[in-house]
């Protein structure tokens, strides 16, 4: 954690709220981001990210310093995204299990390594077809390049987990892209 | 699972999206901010007013219980001979005083009838 982020907080808790801007400056653009790939629509993006800067702001005197306070902001608005994004209705695609266990993991690694324009195009609706956990799970592992600890803090799971659910997500895109 | 030197078609479609803030948003974040501290401090000036009230009810109540016990006989004696003193001057007996009464009665509900709309048109405000 900066020991600009620990001055910063020990300031707005001794009263000086207006410090709370440099938060605000340092932090919106990522969380904007991580909350525009979970949520839909853009304007509620927005909202959202308001929504989570008041809520950091009032449980800023629970922050315990077990993580650093990057995975605090993180894990709280992932999870006010994911909460908005699912009572939000959206078409998402739902997969048995029995669907993913056949699929060699080489034609997996190739089909999301393709980066020409068409399949880029073709990944980005793909991503739209996946529900909220996922697209969290993506934004946070493959935008925000966090590691699968810090995913697994953020998210609430062992890392173990967020593996195996990585492995799942990228096999749901590539059985997506095929049917599109 | 090493997913760092692949995926680039996976990484470069998320990174295609980026979205930017609108230039204000730090601003009208910080006015939400402030408007949350106002309210906050509000309900801890009630609270705490609340809790003077509540003690003083409790300190007058012990006092006046402290009193009546230890002077209770002294106190109603001297009540009396007040009361007596005022029904002696058939005061009370007079309609002027009823009307005395109600006049003071309705000066006080026009009173806090002007406070409670002068502080609802400065709330909306």
């Amino acid at each position: 954690m900066k020991r600009d982020d620990i001055h910063i907080i020990q300031e707005i808790l001794c009263g000086k709220s207006e410090q709370f801007e440099h938060i605000l400056n340092r932090y919106g653009g990522q969380i904007f981001n991580l909350i525009a790939h979970i949520v839909p629509c853009k304007e509620d993006a927005e909202e959202l990210t308001q929504d989570v800067f008041i809520k950091v702001f009032r449980q800023l005197s629970s922050f315990k310093k077990e993580s650093s306070f990057s995975t605090w902001i993180y894990r709280i608005a992932t999870n006010t995204a994911i909460s908005a994004a699912r009572k939000r209705k959206h078409d998402t695609l739902h997969l048995d299990d029995a669907v993913y266990s056949n699929i060699p993991d080489e034609i997996i690694d190739e089909a999301l390594d393709n980066d020409s324009e068409e399949q880029l195009q073709r990944l980005s609706d793909a991503i739209e077809m996946l529900n909220a956990d996922e697209r969290a799970l993506i934004t946070l592992y493959y935008m925000n390049e966090k590691p699968v600890a810090e995913v697994a803090s953020i998210l609430g799971l062992t890392a173990s987990n967020v593996k195996i659910k990585l492995h799942r997500t990228r096999k749901k895109l590539y059985l997506i892209l095929n049917d599109l | 699972m090493k997913q760092e030197a692949k995926d680039r078609g996976l990484r470069k479609a998320m990174n295609s999206r980026n979205n930017a803030l609108p230039s204000n948003f730090t601003f009208c974040t910080m006015r939400k901010v402030e408007e949350y501290i106002r309210i906050r401090e509000k309900r801890t000036e009630r609270q705490i007013f609340y809790s003077i009230v509540a003690v003083s009810a409790v300190l007058s109540t012990s006092i006046g219980i402290f009193m009546y016990r230890f002077y209770g006989d002294e106190l109603t004696r001297i009540f009396k001979d007040t009361t007596d003193i005022f029904l002696q001057l058939e005061i009370f007996a007079s309609p002027y005083m009823h009307f005395a009464i109600i006049f003071f009665i309705l000066i006080c509900f026009d009173h806090w009838m002007r406070r409670s709309y002068f502080k609802q048109h400065k709330n909306r405000e």
